[in-house]
């Protein structure tokens, strides 16, 4: 089953979709989240998500309502998802794309609205959590999140900053520092200056 | 520290990074091969964690003897089987899936009894390796008692395979808690604990875990075997591990 994942980088941010794992239930989908996406040190806690829990709907002004096409759900499918939750008011979280500045900005979490079904809970959260642009809302069940504990962060985000041989900065750094061992070295043999053609 | 005292801890800081030196090496031979994506990521994490550890308690026994810390290198670069103290269990070749994660659940129970007492180590620089170990080891617990479980309790196959690897590994597995000549006086000084009760929890802890798999331990005797014998998979891995080190022994890294 896929999982969609959802990170927090500090206790003040919202968590925000970073992408998905395959898994066969929440506990490993957790732990895989943890091993792909929690190696580079911003990280204070996961969510996972089942990807069939998710209703999407992108709202651009070419294709209001419209569906993603990668989280395009057939009319059966939403029929059957309603059969399965039925219609009673249930508590959505909300995630939404206010930004299209980074080809990798994703949904962040905005807050919760209470809905009878996933498209209501949409239209609600338009009217809740407005803003100029809304490009992709994202809602699901809030029984549906799967999260980290808190007192597991220690154990399973904090040793990442000590490792620094997993950020690309740090082979920068070394290229760096050879190319100019490199170039004093060689001036050293031929005496002339290192800079001249860097 | 009197001379007896150095000699027995240098022993017991050679095997622990041993133990975990040739551990981090048998889980990055799955880089590339792994059964799924995040799990070949997640092994790849296991292994780099488990080589920091090592890093951590050669770097105290190179203090211990007076040596630099590139003294380390030339440990696991230039030492020959027969002077490695790992435990066999750790050498033998990955095997399949179960295999792994059985041999890195019993390694972890055995760090998950072993650290909290260390970390009260009287001797400061064992203690807070002991606390930073310990802090990576509660994720690793929980990774490998997820997979034992569900591969203990999941379909025939896997459960059969489970057991398979239990029948090979269960009578290596005592010899990480063999004792060692000149322990009661590192016990003594508040250094390291006695591995008895620690074997005992292990063995407790362990149990547990089978028992919610149905898998049996097979009756045999514990092996006390001194670390100072090894399989014939030590020999191949360590040519694997140092064919590049000791191509050019002068080397700059």
């Amino acid at each position: 089953m896929r999982y969609e994942i959802f990170k927090q980088d500090a206790p003040n941010q919202p968590h925000s979709n970073i992408g998905s794992v395959h898994a066969p239930d929440a506990e490993m989908a957790l732990m895989h989240a943890r091993d792909v996406y929690g190696r580079r040190p911003n990280a204070v806690s996961m969510w996972a998500v089942p990807e069939s829990e998710i209703y999407a709907t992108s709202h651009e002004p070419e294709a209001l309502s419209l569906e993603l096409s990668s989280k395009n759900q057939a009319p059966e499918a939403q029929g059957s998802w309603l059969m399965a939750h039925g219609s009673r008011l249930t508590s959505y979280a909300v995630f939404r794309k206010t930004s299209q500045r980074r080809s990798m900005t994703y949904v962040a979490y905005a807050g919760t609205v209470a809905a009878s079904t996933p498209q209501d809970a949409v239209t609600a959260a338009m009217h809740k959590f407005p803003s100029p642009e809304t490009f992709v809302w994202w809602v699901c069940p809030e029984t549906a999140i799967s999260k980290t504990e808190a007192e597991a962060a220690p154990s399973w985000f904090e040793p990442a900053k000590d490792k620094v041989y997993r950020q690309q900065s740090y082979y920068g750094d070394v290229a760096r520092q050879s190319r100019r061992q490199r170039a004093e070295i060689a001036s050293k043999l031929s005496g002339a200056d290192p800079h001249e053609d860097a | 520290m009197n001379a007896k005292l150095t000699s027995t801890l240098d022993a017991r800081l050679l095997a622990l990074a041993d133990d975990e030196l040739i551990l981090a090496h048998r889980d990055s031979e799955w880089t590339g091969h792994a059964p799924m994506l995040e799990e070949d990521i997640a092994l790849a994490n296991l292994a780099q964690d488990e080589l920091g550890h090592a890093t951590l308690w050669y770097d105290i026994l190179c203090d211990l003897r007076g040596q630099p810390d590139e003294h380390a290198d030339q440990l696991v670069y230039f030492r020959d089987a027969a002077d490695w103290r790992n435990a066999q269990l750790l050498e033998l070749p990955i095997g399949d899936w179960a295999f792994t994660m059985l041999r890195q659940f019993l390694f972890d129970q055995f760090e998950w009894v072993l650290l909290p007492t260390l970390t009260k180590s009287s001797h400061v620089a064992v203690a807070q390796a002991a606390a930073k170990v310990l802090r990576e080891e509660i994720y690793h617990t929980r990774h490998s008692t997820a997979w034992v479980r569900r591969l203990g309790q999941g379909t025939a196959e896997s459960h059969r395979r489970m057991q398979a690897a239990l029948d090979a590994q269960w009578p290596l597995a005592s010899q990480l808690f063999t004792p060692m000549p000149g322990d009661a006086a590192l016990v003594a000084a508040g250094i390291w604990p006695d591995m008895t009760p620690l074997h005992q929890q292990w063995r407790a802890k362990v149990s547990d875990m089978l028992a919610e798999c149905d898998l049996i331990a097979p009756a045999s005797l514990a092996n006390h075997d001194s670390r100072a014998n090894h399989t014939q998979h030590l020999a191949a891995l360590l040519a694997d591990m140092q064919s590049v080190a000791r191509l050019d022994p002068q080397a700059d890294w």
